[in-house]
């Protein structure tokens, strides 16, 4: 089963091409990496997988269905994601947590991973401080985590190893290498392939 | 009550004369701006009321419900177009809440608060009407450019909300919560001060025309409480019946809706 498959996808914007005829097709349990120069759209095409960004043309399968528009507010339970600034709602971090927990669409245990938590030495208290108080590689290592609580089956990631230094780099790395979900990572950091089981994709 | 005459306007409009000169002196650019709003202020009110007298001597039910449906439909388009919103997008859904609200409030209030044996007397519902409209004309404006403002610029945490599993209600939640609050603090600010500082207009205008000050009161409160409810649940419901076409069917906050997309 492939996890996501895009097919011909175009899209431009004022006029600028972003994707043309653009295709990739990902296994289940594989580990993508997205790569290449800034501006290229990256981005975009993690919002494309995620609806968020509507395109021109082309087509989307998600678990080998073909993903209407209105299906992507389903579809989006799939993917655990984290995006690049990992920008949390303002507030307690517990009481942002205990919000993400409630939400419609999630049915995971809500009680803070401290074997994770020990993994990616993120020191617990944190979570009595506000969201906006933490730095660029404290926020990322909770979307992380979040991300793996979440416990569904496609990891999406977006640039989270970029505020890390490289110990926890590696860390990071090695936890999405060995795990056994499907794996969309953007990076720039060269960590995400030395272990070859990342496909990289380019263009 | 003594009635105002033309002569004690013009006397009034003497003393404006000095106001003008001084303006002048100091290069202060605001002359055309004070003559052209005082000229219109005489006409359009000089208007209003030529043709309030002749509806509250009609005081046709039909005519009363059209008159007001016009003052909702006035509003809506102003409510719209001091948005940052394009029309389309945003004056059916502020039309409805309006209609819906306001409709039940001035009934109920003429029915329940008043008393009234017809409850689309021209001079009540025309006069308590258009201050519920006035109010909810300016909640609305506050609530809808606080709400969509704040979605705006953080559509990257609305689509992480939404990716965490939030529906788009849970996401847009934060947003409407500061909408309700920034909408109906002026009425609340008010209702804690009122009296204190000055009388209100309407209680004014009551004791002149000759009530004893606990009745103009008691209509002072009522309406109050009245403002404050429909002016809180409008701004509710209009953001609410907005999100449609506001948002796509993905959820997607769409873009060209406002009226610029780059501010």
């Amino acid at each position: 089963m492939s996890a996501v498959e895009l097919s011909m996808i175009n899209l431009s914007f004022d006029g600028k091409g972003v994707f043309k005829d653009f295709s990739l097709k990902i296994e289940e349990g594989e580990k993508v990496l997205i790569s290449g120069k800034s501006g290229n759209g990256k981005s975009t095409l993690i919002r494309i997988i995620l609806g968020f960004q509507n395109f021109n043309s082309g087509k989307i399968f998600i678990q080998d269905k073909l993903v209407q528009p209105q299906d992507f507010r389903k579809t989006r339970n799939l993917f655990s994601y984290v995006n690049q600034d990992v920008t949390l709602r303002p507030g307690n971090v517990r009481n942002v947590l205990s919000e993400i927990a409630e939400f419609s669409g999630n049915d995971y245990n809500a009680e803070f991973d401290e074997e994770l938590s020990d993994y990616f030495e993120f020191d617990m208290n944190l979570l009595d401080k506000k969201t906006e108080e933490l730095s660029g590689g404290e926020r990322q290592r909770l979307g992380i985590i979040l991300a793996i609580m979440l416990n569904r089956p496609i990891f999406v990631l977006d640039e989270v190893t970029s505020a890390l230094d490289e110990e926890l780099k590696q860390k990071v790395v090695n936890y999405f290498t060995n795990s056994d979900k499907t794996v969309i990572a953007v990076s720039h950091d060269s960590e995400w392939f030395q272990r070859g089981k990342f496909r990289k994709v380019e263009w | 009550m003594e009635t105002i005459s033309y002569l004690g306007i013009a006397y009034l409009t003497i003393l404006v004369i000095p106001v003008l000169i001084i303006n002048k002196k100091l290069s202060i650019k605001m002359n055309k701006d004070v003559v052209i709003s005082i000229i219109r202020m005489v006409i359009q009110l000089s208007i209003v009321g030529l043709y309030l007298q002749y509806i509250f001597d009609l005081n046709n039910t039909i005519l009363n419900v059209v008159y007001i449906l016009i003052m909702m439909v006035v509003a809506s388009i102003s409510i719209t177009k001091s948005s940052e919103m394009k029309f389309k997008s945003i004056l059916i859904p502020v039309f409805v809440s309006m209609v819906i609200l306001n409709i039940t409030m001035m009934l109920f209030f003429n029915k329940f608060v008043i008393n009234l044996n017809n409850i689309l007397d021209a001079r009540y519902i025309i006069t308590i009407g258009g201050m519920l409209l006035g109010n909810v004309l300016s909640g609305n404006i506050v609530g809808l450019n606080t709400f969509y403002k704040g979605v705006f610029e953080n559509q990257t945490r609305l689509y992480y909300d939404l990716a965490l599993g939030a529906t788009r209600f849970q996401a847009i939640k934060p947003h409407l919560k500061a909408a309700m609050q920034a909408s109906v603090k002026p009425t609340i600010a008010s209702m804690a001060t009122i009296g204190l500082v000055s009388l209100p207009g309407m209680m004014t205008g009551q004791i002149l025309g000759g009530s004893v000050p606990m009745d103009a009161i008691m209509y002072q409160i009522a309406i109050m409480l009245a403002i404050f409810v429909t002016r809180y649940l409008n701004i509710f419901i209009a953001i609410l019946l907005s999100l449609n076409t506001m948002f796509d069917v993905q959820d997607i906050l769409v873009l060209d809706n406002f009226k610029s997309t780059n501010s």
